[in-house]
């Protein structure tokens, strides 16, 4: 017992140092003004909390915040678990396949972005040129108001999809190969057997899956500040950018706390239906 | 053949050594010696910086050479690094002695009490050796905070080969010097669509846009120098409207966005090295434009030309100062290294470098480029255009959302008057938390 709580050490000062203890730190100093260049802090009360519910920044970021969780979650999801369903069949090669779509997970997501905002340039970017081969008139993509977030949208799910196939493949792996077997002796069809047996089954996997995807997709800074800064016009202005604005540019680390303590609260309770939703209480 | 454990030795010993030498940023290779008295120093490194860290070092070598007991320590991180390492390490009250403060966030390290005054150091002739612009940039409330490591001018740069073969002849003094409306005409003769594509831009657009580069466009527009437009910000510096919202301040944003969505003379996304590859005719911006043309392309032929200007010519100016922290442990030692560091013969050491034009008068008067054109012009802008940049102790706001501004202007806004108000409306309501 002594030995299993030190080996958990390392992994619980992780989590209490560079987890816990900057949130409550956050907390706590959500209450003051100050800047980063000056630690001189003066107590306001709800201040901060009452410019962001009655700034119209806030609720922008918000919606594109919003909107690009919606983009990203149920593609990414819905790819992720088409590839493992594809990677999972026993054909020569495949496990060059499942490499290949996971290498870009391993990557790091700002020289991802720094890779794509060079292909989506629109004079010599080579999406264009693609698309100019294809006879596609070139499109703008990140200084266009209603591309620049789907553009991003697609970049992050190409490089992520690799992590929820990986999970998703294991989950397949793990289903229990008699049920397929016995759906079939009793005549059903592959589809009805993706719909009653596997979706069924990997229910705690798409739980977890839709959650981790969730957080990320309102954590994700990198993009934004290497592809877009927030631009053109807001239109890629999310949450967690304003909060690196607020405090890194506009010196109001204050108020860049209570937006941290917004997100926190959006993010834990989205979470907490999102796993209420997917619940399942099927043991197999 | 390696066994499994010795396997295991090896990539932990190369782990080991990986990390070891990726630390090598945070425990510099000179640590202080016993006894010595220590300075420390940010500096700038990487991309076309890449080599500044070498002058500064050698003249480090040279202080401590003349000054036995004192030993400086120094790190170099690329721009942005070193402006995240600078307010961490300030807001973790662990600043380094000497804080390489850019021109025009001065105001705000002195402000917040994190630079000191250091003008009881400087003799009258000392500070006779700064130009007047390093001067004002690096005085905040009457009191001197630090020497300039260079200064800046801004200036045209076109495709000399380009615009001889098309017979026109840009001028090369400030006298002759064009306004953007003459300017346009020639992008748009340089400018070549082909289906709606655009092959060759009239202007190159290296960078997003921002307050160094366009602002003087739009402080241009302003009919004289003391017209609200040009001075863009009050003299208390805490409020923009009524300044970069006039008028005349509109109609030049509205210039500005013209460029991009009526004449399609710049790109709205930004484009590396656009003049030297044949993708641009013109380019603007500072010297380092000639540094990076004689590093990287030195068979291209450029001519230089006065800033294009709408009303009333100007160039922004300013480099980076040499300060002193306020929780310096040492600070007529940092004073000294920071005088030092930017006297007239370091100065010119690092514009043999940076090959920008210096901030020191002596540096000026022995770079022999600066005597003739192309180079003169320059010195000149510098010296009869130069004006700092708009001094707030909130320019990063203030820049943030001129930036921001500029940009959704290239995208192409509706309504252009109404985005400026929101931006000053934006930009004060930043600033108030400094009053």
């Amino acid at each position: 017992m002594v030995w299993g709580g030190l080996f958990l050490l390392p992994a619980l000062a992780d989590v209490l140092v560079f987890r816990w203890w900057p949130l409550v730190v956050s907390v706590s100093r959500s209450v003051d003004q100050y800047t980063l260049i000056s630690q001189a802090r003066r107590y306001i009360g709800l201040a901060n909390f009452h410019d962001i519910f009655t700034s119209a920044t806030f609720y922008t970021s918000l919606k594109v915040t919003g909107l690009y969780a919606l983009l990203r979650i149920p593609f990414e999801v819905a790819l992720g678990f088409a590839l493992a369903i594809f990677v999972n069949q026993r054909f020569r090669g495949m496990a060059i396949v499942r490499t290949a779509v996971f290498v870009p997970a391993a990557t790091s997501l700002a020289v991802m972005s720094v890779v794509w905002n060079l292909m989506y340039q629109p004079q010599y970017g080579i999406v264009n040129s693609l698309l100019n081969a294809m006879g596609i008139p070139a499109q703008n993509f990140l200084t266009d108001v209603h591309q620049a977030l789907p553009s991003i949208a697609a970049a992050v799910i190409w490089k992520d999809v690799g992590l929820p196939m990986i999970i998703f493949l294991a989950g397949l792996q793990g289903i229990p190969q008699e049920f397929y077997e016995a759906a079939a002796i009793d005549g059903t069809g592959a589809l009805q057997r993706l719909w009653t047996i596997t979706i069924p089954l990997l229910r705690r996997t798409f739980m977890y899956v839709v959650v981790v995807t969730t957080v990320f997709s309102f954590l994700d800074f990198a993009p934004v500040y290497v592809m877009t800064h927030g631009g053109p016009q807001h239109s890629t202005y999310t949450l967690i950018y304003y909060i690196y604005e607020s405090a890194f540019v506009n010196q109001s680390v204050g108020y860049a706390n209570a937006l941290t303590v917004v997100l926190f609260v959006i993010l834990l309770s989205l979470t907490l239906l999102q796993m209420k939703a997917l619940r399942s209480d099927l043991e197999y | 053949m390696l066994s499994s454990r010795g396997f295991l030795r090896l990539l932990g010993a190369v782990s080991l050594g990986a990390a070891a030498g990726s630390l090598e940023q945070f425990f510099p290779p000179r640590a202080a010696a016993a006894g010595a008295l220590t300075l420390t120093f940010f500096g700038q490194t990487g991309g076309n910086n890449t080599g500044r860290e070498l002058v500064h070092r050698a003249i480090f070598r040279k202080f401590e050479k003349a000054h036995p007991g004192i030993r400086v320590v120094d790190q170099y991180f690329p721009w942005e690094e070193l402006q995240r390492k600078l307010s961490v390490a300030i807001a973790g009250n662990n600043p380094p002695d000497v804080i390489y403060a850019d021109a025009p966030l001065l105001p705000s390290y002195a402000h917040a009490g994190v630079i000191r005054p250091i003008g009881e150091y400087f003799t009258k002739g000392d500070l006779a050796d700064i130009v007047p612009q390093s001067l004002q940039d690096a005085t905040y409330n009457g009191q001197f905070y630090g020497p300039p490591e260079s200064q800046s001018a801004q200036a045209l740069y076109y495709n000399a080969e380009w615009f001889d073969k098309a017979g026109i002849k840009p001028p090369q003094r400030l006298n002759d010097a064009w306004p953007w409306s003459k300017w346009l005409d020639v992008l748009r003769g340089f400018t070549k669509i082909n289906n709606g594509r655009v092959l060759v831009y009239g202007l190159e657009r290296v960078q997003p846009p921002n307050l160094y580069t366009d602002g003087p466009m739009i402080r241009s527009s302003g009919a004289t120098r003391q017209s609200n437009a040009f001075k863009a910000i009050s003299p208390d510096g805490l409020h923009t409207q009524g300044y970069l919202d006039s008028d005349d301040a509109i109609g030049a944003f509205q210039f500005f966005q013209d460029l991009f969505q009526k004449h399609k003379v710049a790109p709205a996304a930004p484009i590396h090295d656009m003049l030297a590859t044949g993708k641009a005719a013109v380019a603007i911006g500072s010297e380092s434009i000639i540094g990076n043309l004689k590093r990287n392309y030195k068979d291209f032929h450029y001519g230089i030309a006065p800033l294009p200007f709408l009303k009333t010519p100007l160039s922004h100016t300013g480099s980076l100062h040499y300060t002193v922290a306020t929780r310096t442990k040492h600070p007529a030692e940092a004073a000294a290294l920071v005088k030092f560091m930017a006297n007239g013969p370091n100065s010119l050491m690092m514009f043999e470098f940076l090959q920008q034009v210096p901030g020191s008068r002596y540096a000026l008067a022995h770079a022999d480029v600066y005597k003739t054109y192309p180079r003169k012009l320059l010195r000149d802008t510098l010296e009869q255009w130069g004006v700092v940049r708009p001094k707030t102790v909130g320019y990063r706001e203030l820049d943030l959302g001129v930036s921001t501004a500029l940009a959704d202007l290239t995208t192409g806004v509706s309504d252009v008057p109404a985005r400026i108000k929101q931006m000053t409306q934006s930009i004060d309501a930043q600033l108030a938390k400094y009053k």
